[in-house]
């Protein structure tokens, strides 16, 4: 500490008042041994010309001096906005001069030395003042370069950010542009020997390259889920009330569409009210949906519900179903884009779906969580603030 | 007579060979002219001299582009007086709302999504060469 004090500190400076010249030097002599820097003055009004041009740590101030005295003077220092703060140690020569009435007492700092002056007493006396203001002056010098040191960090992260978020975009449309030119001639390509060299493809180059082709198809799919993903998190929200009862039923009443076989019971809660992005509330809903009419498909009895539950006066939505569910061991796993914990064959899944989200959840500010239990039902449950 | 041209402007030579195979399959018998980058393409397109030449009946054009990049490419040629009322189809592999948007901003004619399966670039250009070519189908006779 007093290293760093050294380091940027300059020496404290003191003023001396009096009128009489062998007393400021008795008293200049005695403070040769603190490490200040000593100012005197023969009269109040030679003072306040230094107080107004220096920063004083203190101020040792006799009470009896022709024109202006010293209670004269502190009253004026004490009045100024400069000098209002300055410690004041008045040196008087007997009780009578104490009793007088000092207006501005409660200001600043006031103390006595009495004379005739032991030196110990005035060396301990001013020796407090100015260790009060080295402290004082090391605390500001350390909170400013705190300030500024965080105002840099804030530049520096500020920075950061931004080209991340440039190195981002320009990722995303690299992706978009020249990653899929290969697809394209791998599934061109394959095609035409498909088409124009027939006759001399037995049935296994043929199978080959078919898989060549659905390989190619399938990386186009994963291109357009990592664009999505990506799209996701720098899209800009536009927030307003949104009623997810009514988003889910219009999900719901698609799904039915789509396989008017499946006979599932749905059961939603009446107006679900939120605030949010009605496009990504709407996908958020769409991909926990499908995902309860997807892993239904292999229940007996297959039952959905959407609901909104209270917790530590938060509302947390939920989808829940009675179907395939997961091993809560994995529930870490869950939210990771192309995570998936169960095969394809068993059900088919792009694995972004949680994934995507996840992220709708994280860029409204809310959480989101899961509850499940092998073959016995899967709870997703989300705040969005 | 001569046959009615399609310009394509694309700097990948699988793509251009892909697009060049699926015009044959289609029977589309234009002169089909490519350009690499748009500097090229807009010196040949933009060149006055040659203005009894017949112009193409379509440009196809990607965007991502050497030199000069497709966008800059269609700013181009919406100004230039020989070029302005060309029909412009872009052809691209993004499908950022921001390409398209400003394709269209900029006088493309049509955004077209360039597709992965040759299947589907088959179709895909075949309802490009129904709606834009004129010669659609009643050059191959006229030549030779």
């Amino acid at each position: 500490m007093h290293d760093n004090l050294q380091s940027f500190s300059v020496i404290p400076k003191c003023l001396l008042v009096d009128d009489l010249p062998e007393n400021l030097t008795a008293l200049k002599g005695l403070l040769k041994e603190l490490k200040v820097d000593v100012h005197i003055a023969h009269s109040g009004t030679e003072a306040l010309e230094l107080l107004l041009q220096n920063e004083y740590a203190l101020s040792l101030i006799d009470v009896q001096m022709p024109e202006m005295d010293g209670f004269e003077l502190a009253e004026i220092m004490r009045s100024t906005e400069k000098t209002k703060y300055i410690p004041i140690i008045f040196v008087t020569a007997g009780d009578h001069d104490v009793k007088r009435v000092f207006k501005g007492y409660g200001t600043g700092a006031v103390d006595f030395l009495h004379k005739p002056l032991y030196p110990q007493v005035v060396l301990g006396k001013v020796r407090v003042f100015i260790d009060l203001y080295n402290q004082k002056k090391l605390l500001e010098e350390t909170y400013r370069k705190a300030n500024e040191e965080l105002e840099i960090k804030v530049q520096e992260r500020t920075h950061e950010l931004m080209m991340a978020n440039n190195e981002i975009e320009s990722f995303s449309y690299s992706v978009s542009h020249d990653l899929r030119a290969p697809l394209r001639s791998m599934d061109g390509f394959s095609k035409a020997l498909l088409t124009m060299y027939e006759d001399k493809l037995d049935d296994r180059g043929k199978d080959y390259l078919t898989r060549i082709r659905d390989s190619a198809k399938k990386m186009d799919e994963l291109i357009d889920c990592m664009l999505m993903l990506s799209c996701l998190g720098r899209q800009e929200l536009n927030r307003q009330t949104v009623n997810l009862s009514e988003i889910a039923m219009d999900i719901v009443k698609g799904l039915r569409n789509s396989e008017p076989q499946r006979n599932i019971l749905v059961d939603i809660d009446e107006c679900l009210m939120a605030e949010g992005d009605p496009a990504l509330l709407f996908s958020l809903m769409e991909n926990l949906l499908q995902n309860s009419w997807k892993y239904t498909s292999r229940t007996a009895s297959p039952h959905i519900k959407v609901g909104v539950q209270v917790l530590d006066s938060t509302r947390y939505f939920y989808v829940k179903d009675n179907g395939a569910g997961f091993n809560m061991k994995y529930a870490d796993k869950l939210f990771c884009a192309f995570q998936r914990l169960h095969s394809p064959t068993e059900f088919k899944g792009s694995g972004i779906g949680l994934a995507t989200v996840q992220r709708i959840v994280a860029r409204h500010g809310g959480k989101i969580w899961a509850n499940a239990e092998v073959n016995k039902g899967a709870t997703f449950y989300f705040s969005l603030t | 007579m001569r046959h009615p041209e399609i310009v394509l402007v694309e700097d990948d030579q699988n793509d251009q060979e892909l697009i060049r195979l699926s015009l044959s399959e289609l029977d589309i018998k234009h002169k089909l002219i490519i350009f690499q980058n748009g500097e090229a393409a807009l010196q040949y397109l933009t060149d006055e001299g040659k203005e009894k030449r017949m112009k193409p009946e379509l440009i196809l054009m990607d965007l991502k582009l050497p030199i000069i990049n497709g966008l800059d490419l269609l700013k181009e040629l919406r100004t230039h007086e020989v070029t302005r009322h060309l029909p412009i189809v872009i052809f691209s592999s993004s499908k950022e709302e921001k390409d398209i948007k400003q394709s269209y901003n900029l006088g493309a004619n049509a955004y077209v999504r360039k597709p992965i399966e040759f299947n589907e670039l088959n179709l895909t250009l075949k309802s490009i060469g129904t709606f834009w070519l004129k010669h659609n189908c009643s050059v191959s006779s006229s030549e030779s």
